[in-house]
């Protein structure tokens, strides 16, 4: 089961002088099981692209197809695929309105009709899934919480839909260093435990680098890389070129390169960093 | 003796919880004195006090206690909030919220129009200003249109086209990508090493702390660290413990002396790192 986007392009207002082109042909298949990169600059149409995950935004030319459906077919309701594909936005705790922890949580398996026992089930689950102890959260009002544990119950009243994909767009923008690290540990085990399928929109390489296994890079509207992220990262003069950058640990690594020295240049890793200086100051011979 | 241009004497401020009545002290009685020229960073968790520390500066928020002084003038005197907030300009976190006109050079001239400053007198500070930030070609540009990186230069050149003493920043490049973040901060690193623009700057990005004068670290409505960048992110255990990191680089430099390779602590930055090891 997968998402798949063929020749998908979004023009807004189109026919109108404020006519733009977000995105441009994108061809892209997002495989049950993966955990995704995507990063372009500001305005290169990330959040555009992410938003006909799940038909949030139409294509005005190409097709978005969720486990095989065409999102725009008649007859198909938007709101299945939504249960599909649970999507983030930036600053999510913008979005907290209820009085309490509970209430807010339970607001979308409420919405689609599950019972009271159903719910609470699925609010408990969902707490769990980010760290927050249901009996100390659940009557506080969210107003009160801090910066990242706000951040958290939003992350849970998306995971109370039980998303079998879950897409995030920035979410450890404005966090302190803590809170950015709890939230990239949850999403990687809600891939590891959960086998959730991941997709997430980032500004920061050094989080990219650890984080996933492919990246989506794009400029301009089109997709310019669809590869291992090991591989996206060895385009260092390409990536700066449309105002993107490599890990810290990657650009050292480059930079010891350019003085002599014999490193290799594919490392995206304090811990990849570390072995492969030391294997040349030791002397050592490279690991294919 | 070296001027102050901030004197800050055990500052408090609480906000009051709408809902029950609660009482929340985020600022416990500050002491911190910014030098004229300063580079001066603040880091510390969500919640540590950081963004309230940062409004007592132009006396957005007043003192329940204690004082805050800019240049000698009280921020607790209404008379003078005016020439305070002349003095230190913001930028802040969303740079789509701070923009308020049509082109570019208008919106840098907001700031002395309201001052009501001469035609002539603003058109020069809006030239020299733009200039300043890298944006002169980009005047007559719509700023809706413009990058992340380029909207914030845009916001600093609205200050400084006000002639303050002082910039403070809070979070100038958390919404933005890596080329944003990087023409920021050579912006800002310009104006206080060139011009000699005091520089207060609040961020979440340790790599960009590294490049202050000083490190002032925020926990609890409280200072819990002061030092310079070398000395702050040499105390590891310290900071990891206030919710905050280390620079990647200082982290590697750790990983290696764990494994013998022994070089200078105190490395903070790639260029520092490639030194050490080509030596």
């Amino acid at each position: 089961m997968s998402i798949v986007l063929t020749g998908v392009s979004h023009t807004y207002s189109p026919n109108s002088p404020y006519e733009m082109k977000a995105i441009k042909n994108i061809d892209l298949e997002i495989t049950e099981g993966e955990i995704i990169g995507l990063i372009g600059h500001t305005g290169s149409g990330k959040s555009t692209l992410i938003q006909h995950f799940n038909g949030l935004l139409k294509p005005t030319e190409g097709r978005v197809l969720v486990d095989g459906v065409d999102i725009v077919k008649k007859g198909v309701k938007l709101k299945d695929i939504r249960k599909k594909v649970g999507l983030v936005f930036q600053y999510p705790e913008h979005q907290l309105f209820e009085e309490t922890v509970y209430k807010d949580i339970a607001f979308g398996p409420k919405n689609i009709g599950l019972d009271q026992e159903k719910t609470k089930s699925r609010v408990r689950k969902a707490m769990k899934m980010v760290d927050l102890d249901y009996a100390k959260y659940r009557d506080i009002s969210p107003f009160t919480l801090s910066g990242g544990e706000k951040r958290r119950v939003a992350l849970a009243g998306v995971l109370a839909m039980q998303p079998k994909y879950l897409v995030l767009d920035e979410p450890t923008a404005g966090l302190d260093p803590r809170g950015r690290d709890e939230i990239l540990r949850h999403v990687t085990e809600l891939h590891r435990r959960e086998n959730m399928t991941i997709v997430i929109v980032s500004h920061s390489m050094d989080d990219i680098a650890r984080l996933v296994d492919r990246l989506i890079v794009i400029n301009q509207g089109e997709l310019v890389y669809n590869d291992r992220t090991r591989e996206c990262f060895a385009q260092y003069e390409e990536l700066k070129r449309i105002g993107l950058d490599v890990p810290t640990m990657t650009a050292l690594m480059l930079r010891l390169a350019e003085k002599g020295w014999p490193v290799r240049t594919d490392i995206l890793t304090i811990k990849e960093a570390k072995e492969e200086i030391l294997r040349v100051v030791r002397g050592g011979a490279a690991d294919a | 003796m070296v001027r102050k241009v901030i004197e800050i004497k055990n500052l408090i401020h609480r906000y009051n919880s709408s809902q029950d009545g609660i009482v929340i002290e985020a600022l416990k009685g500050v002491d911190l004195h910014v030098a004229k020229g300063e580079f001066l960073a603040v880091i510390g968790h969500n919640g540590s006090g950081k963004s309230t520390l940062a409004k007592h500066l132009n006396a957005l928020l007043l003192p329940h206690e204690g004082s805050v002084t800019i240049n000698g003038l009280d921020t607790r005197k209404k008379e003078d909030t005016w020439a305070i907030r002349q003095q230190v300009g913001m930028v802040f976190q969303n740079p789509d919220n701070q923009l308020v006109a049509a082109t570019v050079e208008e919106d840098t001239a907001f700031g002395p129009e309201n001052l009501g400053i001469e035609p002539v007198e603003i058109r020069r500070l809006v030239d020299d200003s733009l200039e300043r930030v890298g944006l002169s070609s980009f005047h007559k540009r719509a700023p809706h249109l413009l990058s992340g990186g380029q909207k914030q230069r845009v916001a600093i050149a609205g200050i400084i086209a006000m002639r303050p003493n002082v910039l403070v920043l809070d979070e100038p490049t958390a919404m933005l990508d890596p080329t944003g973040r990087k023409e920021v901060m050579a912006t800002v690193s310009a104006l206080n090493k060139e011009e000699g623009l005091t520089v207060v700057h609040i961020t979440h990005f340790m790599e960009e702390a590294v490049f202050a004068d000083r490190v002032v670290v925020m926990s609890e409505g409280l200072i819990a660290m002061e030092g310079t960048p070398r000395e702050i992110f040499s105390r590891v255990e310290e900071i990891k413990r206030l919710r905050l990191d280390v620079p990647q680089i200082a982290e590697l430099n750790g990983c290696l002396a764990k494994e013998g390779l022994l070089l200078p602590p105190g490395i903070l930055t790639l260029e520092e790192m490639v030194v050490a090891l080509c030596q």
